[in-house]
Parts: C-alpha cells; structure tokens; sequence
C-alpha cells in the first residue's frame, strides 16, 4: 500500500480558482484532490468473492473472506480519514 | 491539434512522475483511466473465452447428427457462452468505456468515488473468474443464461455449477450497482461549470440513463438469485413447483431484469454512435433533445414489456395485449434516433472511417435486429418462432450487430485518445468487413433456419431438407468472424507499437475529451472553460460567434446538483436495496396470498413481542437522529453517547429477532419446511443482516467519536450511516405491517 498520501497532479485543497490572462472564467476542474495508489479495493472484492466462495466450499473459505473484507473496509476507512 | 485543443494549452500541466511501477502502477491504480482500460482488456479476454466456447458451439452444429460434443458439455458452453458475453462482455465493456471517458467528457479529474470505481473493477475479474471455476468445481452450469426454473432447482442441475454461475453474477452484479452509482454522481456532481444537464455529451447523457436503468434492474437480478441460492442450498422452495413454488415467478423476476438488461447493453451503443457520427458528417447531431429524450423513454419503456419473453408460458389475453402494445411502443423512440441519426448524416461532409463504417453499419444491423424484435411482439408469431434459431439470430443482431459494431467504432474512435497512437486504418478496413460479412454470414441465415423450425439449445439435428447446408454456411461465418478478431488484434498491436502520433484532436472533435493530451495526464486537466453550448471545443475555437442558443442552463458553476456527493450516493445505494427488498416483500405477498401461508403465519408469529422489538428499532433511529443534532451542536461527547444508545436498541432488536428464530425452530418452522419457512427467513434474515452491518458501521462511528473525531457540526460519515439506519428501520416497518399484522388479521 502506498505511504504518499500527496495531493495528485493539481491544486491544494481551498485553493483559489485562477483565471489567467485569456481565461477569464475557466475554473479548476474537479475533484481537487485525487488519492493516491492503494490496494485496499483488490483487497475487498477478494474478501466478497471468498466470502461467496464459501457459501458452496468450506466456511474456512468465507470466514477468511470476512477477515479480508474487514481488514480491507479498516484499511479504506482509515485512507479516507487520513484524506480530510 | 484544433483551435480548441489549443486554447488549452497550458491548462492541463505535464504529467507528473506516475507513483509506484510496473504491476502495482495498474492493480493499486485509483486513476479512472488505468480501471477504463482494465475493464476493457478484461472483458476483451472474456471476450475471447465466450468467442472460443461459440466456435465450439458453431463447429458441433456444421453438420447434422454430429457427435464432436456430448449433451452435457454442450449445454455447459451454450450457457457459459451466453453468461460471459452478457455479464463480463457486453455490459462491462460498456462500462469501463464509460468509466475511461466519462469523468473526461465532463471536464472533471476524476471519478466521484476512486476507490470504489477500483473495487467494481476487481468484482468483475474475481466474479468472472469464480464462474468459470466452476468447470473445475465438477461441471459449469448448464441451464441457460436465463437458468430457468426449475431446470436449475437441486433436484434437476445437481451439480455446482448453478451455484458458482448465481455467486458470480452476485460478485459481478454488486461491482455493477457500484459503477452505476459512481457514474451517476459522477455526472450529477462533477461537471464543468456551465455544463448543464442539456449540455451534456450525448454519449455521457445515455450513460446517466443507463447507470439509472441499472440500478432499478441490477437488484432484481441479485435478488433472484439469492433466492436461488436459497433453494438449492437450504431446500427452500421459492421456484420449486413440486412443494408449491413457482417456476413463472422465477421467469417474472428474471426478465424483470432482463429485458432491461437488453437496453443496458444497447443505450451507452447509442451513446457511441451519437458521437461518432457527428464528428465523420462535421455536423452537429439532429435533433439532441429527441436523442436524448428517446433515451429516457426507452429506459422506462423497458422496464414495463418484460413479460414479452413469456408469451409461451400462457400469461393469458389480456396480459399478452399489454405486453405486446407496451413492446411496439418501445420501437418508436427507437426508431426516433435512427431517424436523428440518419438526418445527422444527410449533407454532412462524411468521412468513412473504420470508426464511422462500424458506426453505419450499427444502424443497418441494429435496425434489422430491432425489426425482428417488433415481430416478437406479434404473440402468435412469437409462439411460433420461441426458441427457434430465430430468436438466436435476432439477439445477435441486437447485441453483436447493435453493441459490438457500435463497440468497435468506439475503440476507433477514442483508441487514439488513450494510447497517443492512431490505429492504422488500412488494417481497420480489413478488420471492418471482415466483421460485417462474418456476422452476415453467421447470422442471416439462422433466421431461416429458426423459421423452419430448427431448436435452439439442442446438440445436434437430424439431417433435414436444407439444414445441414444453413449450418455449415453459419458455421463458416462464424469462423470468419474470429478471424476478423486476430486481425483487430493484430491491427492494435501493430499500432500500439508503431502507430502514427494521434496529437490531442485527431479527429476534430468537439467535446472535451479531446482538449487533453493523448494520453491524458493523470489528472485530466487542471482548468476547464465554462460550457457556453453542446460542443466546447468549436466554441472555444470560434470566440466570436454567439453559440446555438441550445443546451438552456446558465453558466452558473451549479450545473452541477446542489446534493454533497457522499449524500447523493447513499441514496442512490438506498435506492438499490429497496428494489432488492421489493422483490424479497412481493414474493412473500405472492406466496402469502396465493398458497395460504397465513395460516402458518397466525399460528407461529407472536406480533407482541415483534412489536417490542420494532420499538427498539423505532427508537434506535430517534437516539440516531439525536445524535446527529448533538453534531450539529458540536457536542462530541454527546454524539458518542447517542450512539451508544443507539448501537444498544439495534443489538436489543437483533437479539430479539434471534430469540424469534429458535422459538421458531424448535417449532419445526425452518426456511425449509414450506413457503411461510421459506419467504420469511429469507425476508427478516436479510433485514438482519443489514442490520448488523449498521451495527458495524455505526460501532466504527462511536469509535472515532469516541476518539473525538468528530467536531462538528457536519461529518458525512455520520450523515450517509444516519441515512442508511433510517432506511433499515423503515424497511422493518413495512416488513412488521405485512408479516405480523397480516398475520392478525389474515
């Protein structure tokens, strides 16, 4: 999982919408903050997909598929939280 | 590069040194585009796996009383066939499309929930992957794409593989109801100033209607197959005729998703083809409200003609009528843009690209398909020619003649914009009628074969007065047209390795997908001009002349919807469960009314301690709401403590609902017994699983409150779970209404 939690090719966060001159009008486009890599979705649709896979497996299978998903879903919380 | 490519010049910054490399650059991307492309080398691959099971297909019907496949093995590939162009081709294909050029044609950096757009990806690549392990799991499924019950009941597919095919439509489905959520608050939220709704790109708009029509059908589907699930692992008895279920209901809820599933495969076909033609007639499209306005009727339109696929089951005249006048109603708006099409076209400079000969030959393939569809509506014909290799030619017309060309003028057209390079146009030729004779020839011929008589879905045939002949003729397209796939192949290599540079606009387009750089930096563009009219870049590049008084909208920045994102895509989720629940609650009514389950209901239920329990819930979304004014009034501590009263009503009512259950069981009522078991586990076991996500999600609110994480006076976090609480709770008053009080008085 990547440790850069830089703001992606763009304006920080609050910035003022610049109009040089020639651009009157044009304003920065959005979302003005873009989050970087993160393997936390991979993660959770393996879990989903583990925890379907049990259902007609072993609940090995599905109870390792919960774990993945709820690591994965702690994982996205926290990214998000660390993006506010 | 145009006027208005350039006028963006200096705009949009060089690329920045992408993070991360090789492999993880791609499955950890968050980049809409990286995923755009993902979806469509993924369902390109899927793409091959369903071409190679049809070559099978076609290679065992050559000849008559042919013994190369078994019964077996060829109902598994007709099935698989089937599945995997419908759930991992088609309809994917499209949405990673829409996924790559959305968020570009809306002049936005990115897609509105990243992470999310990346888990939808990988829910397609595991659930396709779960499917197709079934054949390794002791044998694919085999009861059609469709599954009919109860062809695909326990006692008559007795393998895994309805199992693995209903879990991998489950995986895939929850990634889909995902895209389309992201999609839609994509274009709602993050449009460029001016870019009001009548504005917008006509491929983006059909996309919209799309993303919408997907998440009124996509629950059907999920829920359906839950309730197969339900069937073949528990013994339950929704669509098991021999212990009072219904196999119609099973077609009833199917085609409820089905036919419109027709049309989510075929409106962002539309999308592209009002792209495309345009730009090769140098004109603008004819008619944009009707294109656009058809779209929306088409959307509506098809989620009431669904039971036009069961007029062999008998529905009864009246029911015909219906469903037929409501099937040709379907062609007008249909015909509506193939008309504007067309007008576009007439006295247009046109430019007979590879991307606009797929466009045109779309609207030949897609009329011919379209008109056979109409026959369909015609119930004695329908009764005649159901289930004859005329219905198998008629989908491919629609679905490969209609999706795939329009697919392919797609790749055409906007390859130059992902990959900076042109792909070369001689191959493209090759490659365009190659296709369009193959399928020709692959498919015309199975009208005839359907008229006289010739069945679908059997392994072989007697050698009959022509049959052999039409086979092999068939056959022969069918090895043509995946020869016309190596030569795309072929061509894509060819031009991803020394292709000519396509530069920003090869084309001369006009909306702002073609103001970037090919390919476009990672974040798209850092300023974007406000949208004065339909085509941005011509207006860019003609400052002076007042733009059509068209599109409406003022360039106010708010052509975007006043409702916060998070908001907006909690209600749309919303939305998509109550259309799963609806189709839990009216099997229960169905049931209930139809094979007497209240009689059961009146004799086990006890409503008085339900109605504690529905106290509990009641309250728990009072303390919630409490809770959320507390935030407003920036008082943390007290935000914690009524979530805490809250997270301890909603365990008390789950406690209660499980005490229910074994009282129940110890009273032999289990979902197995009979259709009261069945209908009313299904409904309050899934009730409760949904609340004990709650609990989850509410359980993670206290922490972080707890933790002081929540100043005040907003959090969306708090206001998107408030939401979904509520909903639940609202959920259990109607399911308390129709169980235990009918129960009362039923």
């Amino acid at each position: 999982m990547a440790d850069d939690r830089t703001v992606r090719g763009g304006l920080p966060q609050g910035a003022p919408s610049p109009a040089p001159p020639g651009r009157e009008g044009w304003t920065a486009a959005k979302p003005e903050r873009l989050p970087s890599r993160t393997l936390v979705p991979i993660w959770a649709a393996l879990g989903i997909v583990l925890l379907l896979w049990g259902v007609v497996t072993a609940y090995l299978v599905a109870g390792a598929g919960a774990v993945l998903l709820g690591v994965a879903a702690l994982g996205w919380i926290g990214e998000l939280r660390r993006e506010r | 590069m145009s006027e208005g490519s350039a006028a963006f010049a200096g705009a949009v910054s060089p690329p920045a040194a992408a993070e991360g490399a090789g492999l993880y650059r791609w499955i950890a991307s968050l980049d809409h585009k990286q995923i755009g492309i993902m979806y469509l080398i993924s369902t390109f691959v899927f793409f091959v796996v369903g071409g190679i099971e049809a070559l099978l297909i076609r290679t065992q019907l050559a000849v008559p009383n042919n013994t190369m496949l078994g019964p077996q093995a060829y109902n598994q590939l007709f099935t698989m066939h089937g599945t995997t162009m419908i759930f991992l081709v088609v309809m994917p294909m499209l949405i990673g499309l829409a996924t790559y050029l959305v968020p570009l044609q809306i002049g936005a950096r990115d897609i509105a929930y990243p992470r999310m757009n990346a888990l939808s990806l990988w829910l397609l690549v595991f659930g396709g992957l779960l499917l197709y392990y079934s054949f390794l799991a002791g044998g694919a499924p085999d009861a059609g794409w469709f599954s009919y019950a109860p062809l695909s009941e326990k006692p008559y597919a007795t393998t895994t593989g309805v199992d693995y095919w209903a879990l991998g439509l489950l995986a895939t489905g929850i990634g889909t109801v995902a895209a389309s959520i992201n999609l839609i608050v994509t274009i709602l939220t993050l449009r460029a100033p001016g870019m009001s709704m009548t504005r917008l790109p006509l491929f983006t708009w059909m996309v919209l209607v799309n993303s919408i029509l997907i998440l009124c059908a996509l629950p059907v589907l999920n829920a359906s197959l839950v309730m197969l699930l339900i069937d073949r692992l528990l013994n339950a008895h929704f669509f098991a005729p021999q212990t009072g279920g219904s196999a119609v209901l099973w077609q009833h809820y199917f085609w409820a998703f089905g036919h419109p599933e027709v049309y989510i495969m075929v409106l962002p076909a539309f999308g592209i083809i009002s792209e495309v033609i345009p730009v090769f007639s140098r004109k603008s499209i004819y008619g944009y409200e009707f294109v656009a306005a058809s779209t929306a009727a088409i959307a509506f339109l098809s989620l009431t003609v669904w039971a036009h696929h069961m007029f062999a089951v008998g529905l009864g005249r009246s029911a015909d009528l219906f469903f037929a006048v409501a099937s040709m109603l379907i062609a007008i708006p249909t015909g509506i843009k193939v008309l504007n099409w067309c007008a576009t076209m007439w006295g247009g400079a046109i430019r007979l690209t590879t991307a606009m000969l797929f466009a045109l030959a779309f609207l030949a393939m897609f009329t011919i398909g379209g008109i056979t569809g109409v026959s369909f509506t015609a119930v004695p014909i329908d009764w005649q020619v159901e289930d004859t290799y005329y219905v198998v030619a008629h989908m491919h017309y629609v679905l490969f003649g209609g999706t795939a060309f329009a697919m392919f003028a797609g790749v055409y057209y906007w390859f130059p914009k992902m990959t900076g390079r042109m792909l070369w146009e001689s191959w493209g030729k090759w490659h365009f009628w190659l296709t369009f004779v193959g399928f020709n020839v692959t498919f015309m011929i199975q009208h005839l074969l359907g008229l006289m008589g010739m069945p679908r879905r059997v392994f072989t045939y007697p050698a009959l007065p022509y049959w052999g002949t039409f086979n092999m003729i068939s056959t022969v397209g069918a090895y043509l047209l995946a020869f016309s796939v190596l030569v795309f192949l072929w061509n894509v290599a060819a031009s991803l390795r020394s292709g000519r540079p396509a530069g920003e606009n090869p084309w001369h387009a006009w909306t702002l997908e073609w103001a970037t750089p090919s390919p476009p930096p990672e974040h798209n563009f850092d300023l974007v001009p406000p949208v004065r009219g339909r085509r941005p870049l011509w207006d860019l590049e003609h400052p002076d002349r007042a733009a059509p008084a068209r599109g409406g909208g003022s360039q106010r920045a708010a052509g975007r919807t006043a409702i916060p994102a998070p908001r907006l895509g909690m209600l749309l989720f919303i939305g998509t469960e109550g259309v799963f629940f609806l189709m839990l609650i009216l099997a229960y009514v169905y049931y209930h009314a139809a094979a007497h389950t209240g009689v059961v209901a009146a004799r086990v239920l006890a409503p008085g301690r339900a109605a504690v329990n529905t106290l509990c819930l009641i309250g728990s979304s009072v303390t919630l709401y409490w809770g959320g004014k507390s935030l407003e009034r920036r008082r943390p501590a007290a935000l914690a403590g009524w979530l805490a009263v809250t997270i301890a009503l909603g365990a008390l009512f789950l406690v209660g609902q499980g005490r229910e259950w074994l009282a129940l069981v110890h009273a032999n009522v289990t979902v197995s017994r009979d259709l009261f078991g069945t209908t009313f586990f299904t409904l309050t076991g899934f009730h409760g699983l949904h609340v004990l996500v709650g609990l989850i999600l509410l359980a993670v609110l206290f922490t972080l409150a707890a933790v002081g994480q929540f100043p005040g006076p907003r959090s969306a976090g708090v206001e998107v779970v408030t939401l979904y609480w509520h909903f639940v709770d609202a959920v259990w008053i109607v399911i308390y209404g129709l169980i235990y009080l009918w129960a009362l008085v039923g």
